[in-house]
């Protein structure tokens, strides 16, 4: 039997040359509440934003995504399990027949919530872990007892038949035990791990020192990639790497022997080589605006006002099928600009590192054994704290 | 878990299918605007083809025997009995089912259509789901009657 593997390969293909009518995946903030206050996020999660999309408006929007073909719902936030009304997304969803993955913080996560996920017929739960220690882990997450809310929702997840992931941020308080935890995804019969390099974004954005987190925090990513590597080959899974880019990366944790390997995630996208912005995927924000990524802080367009088919013509999505531009993230943290080619894609990091003055006159601190890096702010819980006290603008 | 399966088996489980699906108004809503036509070419194990057609629209749930040619279907699939049954059940998910070469898509839809289906799968699934769940809560029912 070839063909449907053809025609998966063809729909991938098609993907990856922009020409699908509409994204394959859309990354939902759902809401920007949150019951935890990691350093880095992202989305700068708090608390609810007033002109929050409502249950009805909501389910318009998946409704626009069933009839433009939409497959890939991820549900994020924020937190999303804070929003009374996620349940019945999730049911309304999937009843679109939309392939439909949530993400959580694991925190409060009693297993009667993963059961009504599940009965909603949700096909995937994300769990974010940053450490296997429970001192690490929550200090970077600034709640008490995350850590053992994380691994008790993917406990019952993976109980409950549920396709798991485990997503990491590589910064310097994730790096020296990322290969612990990857260890113990596999123990625990976790499919995927999606490993993140940390983007110089949201709450994560604003230090002295932006552009260098981005510049050591991308080789933090690209080396931690390669040292597992090394810890996969023997267990026969395959750790993709990469040389530019460093974007999130998914890892199948089952071997390639293993009768379902690569069937893990969605369609595999975070496995595709290459930047995903105009061919792969979108991200919608609680209003409704959407986003060309969930790290590209550039506007395309509302779905309040548009169909996702003529938002994904938009010319910053048409300019980036057209040209190879690295990672726009990194476009707006070197350059301010969204629609500009990645420097750190076309330079070699040592040489812009180079050009970078050092904050301060202290002379750089030597890199901590095990640790090929300087600390740098904007990588570490501490350098976080450090800016709460010396900034005056920070609360 | 079942280990084989009938062609009758797997065209009275779309049939029940279809039926549960009356039940669903986000399906009713969808197919106040559209229609679904699925060529199913079941694969027996001595290597023969029986053809079944799916069609779905406002007024019309069936599935009859015989075929269509494949520009008159909105998707042809070729695979086992088996393998629609754990699709519909949840064992297996529709991207396990191609990798693995159970489900061959000899026809590939357009997405709102493939969208259209998975539609009718999962609410099928939940469906089944829940009524097992209903049946462990009811009171003298026989997970409960079980010493
Ligand atoms: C913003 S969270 C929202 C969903 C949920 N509350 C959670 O913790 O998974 C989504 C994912 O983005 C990751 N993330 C947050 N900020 C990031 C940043 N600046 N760079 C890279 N990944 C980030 C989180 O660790 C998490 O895996």
């Amino acid at each position: 039997m070839q063909s449907g593997m053809t025609w998966l390969k063809d729909y991938m293909a098609t993907a990856k040359s922009g020409e699908l009518a509409a994204p394959p995946s859309a990354w939902w903030i759902v809401t920007r509440a949150c019951n935890l206050k990691c350093y880095y996020c992202f989305a700068d999660a708090r608390k609810r934003d007033p002109d929050e999309l409502d249950t009805a408006g909501a389910k318009a929007v998946l409704d626009d995504f069933a009839d433009s073909g939409v497959m890939f719902v991820t549900f994020l936030g924020g937190e999303p399990l804070t929003r009374k009304d996620i349940y019945e997304l999730v049911d309304y969803s999937t009843d679109l027949g939309i392939y439909t993955a949530l993400l959580t913080n694991g925190l409060n996560v009693r297993p009667e919530k993963i059961d009504k996920l599940v009965d909603g017929g949700l096909e995937m739960i994300g769990v974010s872990i940053d450490s296997k220690d429970d001192a690490v882990h929550d200090a970077v997450r600034g709640v008490a007892g995350s850590l053992a809310g994380a691994k008790g929702t993917i406990r019952h997840a993976i109980q409950r038949g549920l396709r798991t992931s485990v997503r990491i941020v590589v910064s310097e308080d994730s790096y020296p035990a990322i290969p612990d935890l990857f260890r113990w995804a596999i123990d625990e019969g976790v499919e995927e791990l999606i490993l993140l390099p940390i983007f110089m974004v949201g709450r994560a954005a604003g230090g002295a020192e932006d552009r260098r987190a981005d510049l050591v925090g991308k080789q933090l990513f690209l080396s931690t990639l390669e040292r597992l590597r090394d810890i996969g080959e023997p267990l026969g899974i395959t750790v993709p790497q990469q040389t530019r880019l460093a974007c999130p990366q998914g890892i199948e944790l089952r071997a390639p022997d293993h009768e379902l390997h690569h069937a893990g995630h969605a369609v595999g996208f975070e496995q595709s080589a290459g930047c995903k912005v105009g061919r792969f995927m979108v991200s919608v924000q609680p209003n409704g605006d959407v986003f060309s990524c969930p790290f590209v802080h550039a506007k395309v367009g509302s779905l309040r006002e548009q169909s996702i088919v003529d938002i994904w013509q938009a010319p910053l999505l048409r300019k980036a099928r057209a040209e190879d531009m690295g990672c726009l993230a990194r476009s707006i943290i070197h350059t301010g600009r969204a629609d500009v080619t990645d420097p750190t894609y076309v330079r070699p990091a040592a040489e812009m590192l180079a050009e970078l003055p050092l904050p301060g006159t202290a002379p750089a601190p030597a890199p901590v054994a095990e640790q090929p890096f300087f600390p740098v702010d904007g990588l570490s819980l501490a350098s976080h704290r450090a800016r709460a006290v010396t900034s005056p603008t920070r609360s | 878990m079942r280990e084989t399966m009938t062609v009758a088996e797997a065209v009275a489980e779309l049939r029940d299918m279809l039926a549960a699906s009356g039940g669903n108004p986000t399906i009713a809503d969808r197919l106040a605007r559209g229609s679904l036509s699925v060529l199913y070419e079941f694969e027996n194990p001595d290597g023969t083809i029986e053809p079944y057609l799916m069609r779905v629209r406002r007024d019309l749930r069936e599935v009859a025997p015989g075929a269509v040619s494949y520009d008159e279907a909105d998707i042809v699939i070729r695979t086992e009995p088996l393998t629609l049954h754990r699709l519909s059940n949840g064992e297996l998910g529709g991207r396990e089912a191609i990798v693995s070469g159970r489900l061959d898509i000899r026809k590939a839809p357009s997405m709102p259509k493939l969208l259209f289906m998975r539609s009718l799968f999962n609410s099928y699934k939940k469906h089944r789901l829940r009524t097992e769940a209903d049946a462990q809560t009811t009171p003298g029912s026989a997970a409960e009657a079980a010493p």
